[in-house]
């Protein structure tokens, strides 16, 4: 027994030294060449004056060239290290690269002054040369690799054109720099919301001389290139970022962080510790999350942190208007008024969302104030009983006698599960049909989304732009975001007459009457909730905005301990 | 055990050492005596093994609840009731509500018969599968082993993410494609194992005997040379169970596990995870079943093993 | 044996072939591209991104020219990373995963087989009952659990350690332990349901009878003979864990491998998928191939480099 013992003991020791061993190699391995661990430390210990303000992306930006951006991440790391032609300011578009603009009589040609003290960060002045590359290099349909978002320079004379390879050359895009101070643009359509499009990132400028001289300037922080109020200081690949104040920043009187620390948590419930252990001080959207029973008690609670407001984004479910029996209208509108929102926002999302019966969400311009509150919301009630009329006439129109047994698809992720969940149980309480919820994995969903192998399918759509016109242009008959198979003629005609005028009144009642096509007559989709922005946000943190898409602006943000 | 415990590197005896032996020989010779076949053999030294027993009852009990469970309570596991979300374990639900108000108790036991089905027979093929091509690696060695080999190393090293992308593609999604989507790569590691045992054992003096005696290639590998690595293939076993069933919830997240409003374990855990800081039970009674499960499978598992295993004494 | 590890070296090659040929044509076969996105792009600036990727090309083109860059070793761009080589994004994240890994690695085989010899010893004992349903625990509670529940009780109540990130020593205690709970109970298990064999053998008996002491039996005879399936065991797990989990990656906000492999399916980046892919089956089969050559440095009478049978 004592032998076994010792050996025992032996091996407890043995085990212990080993650990204790690798313990201390790995400290000798690790503690050199680790920024993000010494500004966390920098945070903690600096007290109040630290002017630090850190954030969670979730995920590694695909990639900081403004030509090839396309997604939130990104662009939440270059607002704050780009500028363009006008930047955002309490919804409004303010001139910022541009000291001045001019307008033509017909909307279609703008003229625009560059800021003679615009810097790029390598010491060299903004130029109109700069915009006027920028935007043709992302139009170039041979750019290394092309702009998939190219499209949003669209707006421009000939830009189609020139990106699709159909009949302009790059000197027929309608942008030019006069001389290096002087930049005209000229538009296919009068775009009443075209000042507000220049603050968003496809139109930023790029340095034409770094540009041009290396391709894959974006890669790394030694050799990026900024004009906005903040360089990018070091760029940890999926670890962190950091930004500091620009110095020859022509606003910089404004900017009073001396750093923004972006961290990549890419797990809900680190990111809530982390801003629990002060390691954050911004948790949730944009580019985080909060967890969902988590939200729902911060919201119960009236937690002083938690900062909610309404997000001009749509969730909704898309019906394939080309398959039996989703292709009958009664069928459609019986899905529709089956279902319980106020239920839905209240008792599964949680997070201060609105039942949606319209498709274009509030925050959206109208003619004078909000669209959602110039065009009415009545294209249809809820209603159970109705509902299971409808279906039983649709269903005969069909010559069917009963509901078949259809798939409800999603993808992981987000409350798409319970929405489902709660919302087929509905359908099967209120209209006594079987339901089949069914993940499908995202990409494997896009495709049959876009090549309508779906029944329903869950959908969500937020603004490119605060105009109507970026909900209701996507309907169009084949349309590269209709995925519903929905064609209308009286539709398309509408878009087109909205298009073609600069008369806000005459483009918002052709939109609105599109609407009512889209919904209250064909119920080409099921509107569910128009969803918001929830975040939590420390005390100490003031001035960090979000505007009507949700967007963060922390560039005019400071600290306040 | 206590017999082989003198320690004879000491030169003096001590008495203490000795304990008096609970059965005397004679008990001993008059047991084996009684002439039973191996089946009866192996039975009867199961029965004795009161640990496994126990195991045995745990088990029969939590099957009884996987069949009966769901219909015990006048709550079934699917309907909805947003007004009872999140309720902790009460004489009405009696192991609470989930997010949705659904009662916890028929999910459970609903879940139960999933995962244990989905775990068993996954756990099966990959043993069957992974012992068959495990021995042969093993015993053969030479080009079959090196093409065998390879093969399994090329098969584990495809990326699992797209097999399964695949399979839920062409396939859809059932039951036996979930097996089948697990079944692909789950056998290897087994067959690795068993493939390092048999490397070992084919050596010994045994197997050697046997093999002048006559003894078939087949013969010497199911008779002599899996029976004697029973140990870690039911060790492996045991793994391969839970890891089914977690893997059963990874595969729902790509649309190939089972979907709602159905319920699994793996699923029912993974939700839970989201809200386990407010509403533990709906971790707790998930994830506790499981633990029970497989500790009851474990010690059962070692008790079929010392059973079969005629070298070892109870 | 020179002309052994060349015979396997060739054939690691060619299953690497083999294995490339496989993950292509797989990649290709199931649905959705690296440009989809929730908002489809139109089709025009689509088709500018198929025709730059070649993707318009027939399949066996695309084959062919994947296979004359993979033996330039050029492994390509990601196609979601935008201006970052796969080689880059590899070197990268591996640093990472392999020093978190190695230190879960030593930690499991140590912690594990000492826990399992200690079991074994005590076979059926209290102490062996108690390790045993700790290493069931371990096996039965996974580790997204384990390590969502670790870091809330000790980073964030307690306070002991960072939420996430690898910027200290002290940062590598949770991630670790995550690792390694699952490798320690199962190579416990393993280690003494193989010791408890190896003890009733009759060689140690032997051994016993000649009077060696129990540590010397324990080390030259037993532990030798009973480490085999636990070294099975390590081979694949070692590459397993040195490239990285996704899971403990994405709860302690760890830049490793693991979370860009399962990034770059769901993203559908090809050349990530297959540069990592390779890069992995290349470290399992030479784990592996160091596993066979363990075999016969553990028991000599395993002949690796001759043909059985």
């Amino acid at each position: 027994m004592k032998a076994k013992l010792t050996l025992l003991l032996v091996l407890v020791v043995a085990t212990v030294a080993i650990l204790s061993g690798c313990g201390n190699n790995n400290s000798g391995g690790n503690t050199g060449g680790n920024t993000a661990g010494e500004n966390a430390g920098e945070a903690s210990n600096g007290g109040g004056a630290d002017q630090v303000f850190r954030m969670n992306l979730s995920s590694e930006p695909p990639t900081l060239d403004p030509a090839l951006m396309q997604d939130q991440v990104s662009s939440t790391v270059m607002s704050g290290l780009f500028e363009g032609l006008t930047r955002m300011e309490n919804g409004e578009a303010v001139n910022a690269m541009a000291e001045d603009i001019q307008v033509s009589e017909d909307g279609l040609k703008y003229t625009f002054k560059i800021r003679p003290d615009a810097k790029w960060s390598n010491g060299d002045a903004v130029t109109a040369h700069d915009f006027e590359y920028s935007w043709k290099r992302t139009l170039d349909p041979n750019l290394n690799p092309p702009a998939p978002y190219a499209y949003q320079l669209y707006y421009i004379k000939n830009a189609e054109e020139y990106n699709t390879g159909k009949g302009a050359t790059v000197d027929q895009v309608g942008v030019k720099a006069i001389d290096d101070s002087t930049l005209e643009v000229e538009l296919k359509n009068p775009t009443p919301y075209f000042k507000s499009l220049l603050s968003f990132y496809t139109y930023y400028p790029v340095n034409k001389a770094v540009v041009s001289a290396n391709p894959a300037w974006a890669a790394e922080a030694a050799t990026y290139v900024s004009n906005g109020p903040f360089k990018l200081e070091s760029w940890s690949h999926s670890d962190s970022i950091d930004l500091v104040p620009f110095e020859n920043y022509y606003g910089k009187a404004d900017i009073k962080l001396s750093k923004v620390h972006f961290v990549m948590i890419s797990d809900a419930n680190t990111e809530s510790n982390m801003y629990d252990t002060e390691e954050l001080d911004w948790s949730g959207k944009p580019t985080g999350s909060i967890p969902v029973e988590q939200l729902a008690m911060l919201i119960q609670d009236k937690n002083p942190e938690l900062v909610s407001q309404p997000q001009a984004s749509t969730y909704y479910y898309n019906f394939n208007n080309t398959k039996k029996p989703f292709n009958n209208v009664k069928v459609r509108k019986a899905l529709a008024m089956a279902i319980d929102r106020k239920a839905i926002v209240e008792k599964v999302t949680k997070g201060n969302e609105i039942p949606a019966y319209g498709f274009v969400p509030p925050g959206i311009h109208g003619v004078n104030g909000d669209f959602r509150d110039e065009v009415t919301t009545e294209y249809f009630k809820e209603d159970p009983a109705e509902a299971k009329k409808l279906l039983a006439e649709g269903l005969a129109e069909e010559g069917m006698t009963a509901m078949p047994e259809f798939e409800l698809s999603y993808n992981e992720g987000g409350l798409h599960k319970p929405v489902a969940e709660a919302i087929a149980d509905m359908w099967n309480k209120n209209l006594g049909i079987t339901v089949k919820t069914q993940t499908v994995e995202w990409k494997v969903f896009l495709q049959n989304r876009t090549s309508l192998a779906y029944d329903v399918a869950r959908a969500g759509w937020g603004a490119d732009y605060n105009d109507p016109m970026t909900y209701i242009d996507m309907w169009i008959t084949g349309g590269g975001n209709n995925d519903t198979g929905f064609s209308n003629a009286e539709y398309d005609k509408l878009v087109k007459d909205a298009y073609a005028t600069s008369d806000q009144q005459a483009r918002v009642d052709a939109m609105a009457k599109a609407e009512q096509i889209l919904i209250g007559d064909n119920m080409a989709i099921m509107p569910i909730f128009y969803s918001s922005v929830n975040t939590l946000v420390k005390p100490y943190v003031k001035n960090v905005t979000i505007d009507y898409k949700g967007d963060i602006d922390y560039t005019r943000a400071y600290i306040e301990k | 055990m206590q017999t082989t415990n003198v320690e004879t590197n000491k030169g003096n005896i001590d008495p203490g050492k000795f304990a008096k032996l609970e059965k005397t020989p004679k008990d001993v010779v008059e047991s084996g005596s009684k002439s039973r076949s191996a089946g009866q053999e192996i039975l009867y030294r199961l029965y004795t093994n009161s640990w496994a027993m126990v195991s045995l009852g745990i088990l029969l009990v939590i099957v009884f609840f996987a069949i009966f469970g769901p219909s015990m309570s006048e709550h079934n596991f699917y309907s909805n009731n947003l007004d009872a979300q999140n309720l902790a374990p009460s004489g009405d639900y009696w192991f609470g509500t989930d997010s949705l108000g659904r009662d916890i108790w028929s999910r459970t036991w609903k879940g139960a018969q999933i995962s244990l089905t989905v775990g068993l027979v996954a756990a099966l093929a990959d043993l069957l599968i992974g012992v068959l091509m495990g021995g042969m690696m093993g015993y053969f060695g030479g080009k079959v082993d090196e093409i065998l080999n390879r093969f399994s190393e090329v098969l584990y090293a495809i990326p699992y993410l797209l097999v399964v992308i695949l399979v839920s593609v062409v396939l859809g999604s059932n039951m036996w494609t979930i097996i089948l989507a697990m079944t692909i790569t789950g056998w290897i590691n087994m067959s690795w194992i068993v493939r390092g045992q048999i490397m070992q054992l084919k050596n010994q003096e045994y197997v050697l005997a046997a093999r002048s005696m006559g003894a078939g290639g087949f013969h010497i590998v199911l008779r002599h040379l899996i029976p004697n690595s029973l140990g870690p293939i039911i060790v492996t076993l045991t793994l391969s169970v839970p890891s089914a069933i977690f893997a059963e919830a990874f595969l729902s997240f790509l649309g190939l596990g089972v979907q709602s409003p159905a319920a699994s374990w793996g699923v029912m855990i993974n939700d839970a995870m989201k809200t386990w800081k407010y509403f533990p039970w709906q971790l707790l009674f998930p994830a506790g079943l499981l633990t029970i499960t497989m500790l009851a499978f474990n010690i059962f598992g070692d008790g079929l093993r010392d059973a079969f295993d005629p070298k070892m004494k109870v | 044996m020179f002309r052994y590890v060349l015979r396997k070296s060739v054939n690691i090659v060619l299953s690497l072939f083999v294995l490339a040929t496989a993950t292509f044509f797989l990649m290709k076969a199931i649905p959705g591209d690296p440009f989809m996105q929730e908002k489809n792009v139109p089709a025009a600036v689509r088709e500018n991104l198929i025709r730059y990727y070649g993707f318009d090309k027939p399949l066996w083109h695309q084959y062919l020219i994947y296979l004359k860059n993979l033996l330039q070793l050029d492994l390509g761009m990601s196609m979601r990373q935008q201006y970052q080589s796969v080689v880059d994004i590899i070197s990268r994240s591996f640093k990472y995963s392999m020093q978190l890994g190695l230190v879960a690695i030593v930690v499991s085989v140590v912690v594990g087989i000492a826990v399992g010899l200690i079991a074994a010893l005590y076979n059926r004992k209290l102490i062996d009952r108690l390790i045993m349903l700790f290493a069931t625990i371990g096996i039965a509670v996974p580790n997204f659990v384990l390590a969502t529940l670790a870091q809330y009780y000790f980073a964030n109540k307690l306070r002991w350690f960072h939420v996430a990130g690898l910027h200290g020593p002290m940062d590598y205690v949770l991630p670790t332990l995550a690792l390694s709970v699952l490798p320690i109970a199962f190579i416990a298990r393993l280690t003494r349901s193989t010791m408890i064999e190896v003890l009733s053998a009759d060689y140690i008996r032997t051994a016993k009878a000649k009077g060696l002491g129990s540590l010397t039996i324990l080390i030259r005879h037993a532990l030798r003979n009973g480490l085999l399936p636990v070294v099975s065991y390590v081979g694949p797990m070692t590459a397993n864990i040195i490239t990285g989990s996704v899971v403990v990656e994405s709860i302690f906000g760890i830049a490793g491998l693991g979370k860009f492999f399962t990034d770059s399916v769901s993203n559908r980046d090809y050349t990530l998928i297959m540069g990592i892919t390779l890069f992995y089956a290349a470290i399992l089969m030479f784990s592996r191939f160091i596993t066979d050559i363990a075999y016969a440095l553990i028991d000599p009478r395993i002949k690796i480099s001759k043909k059985g049978g």
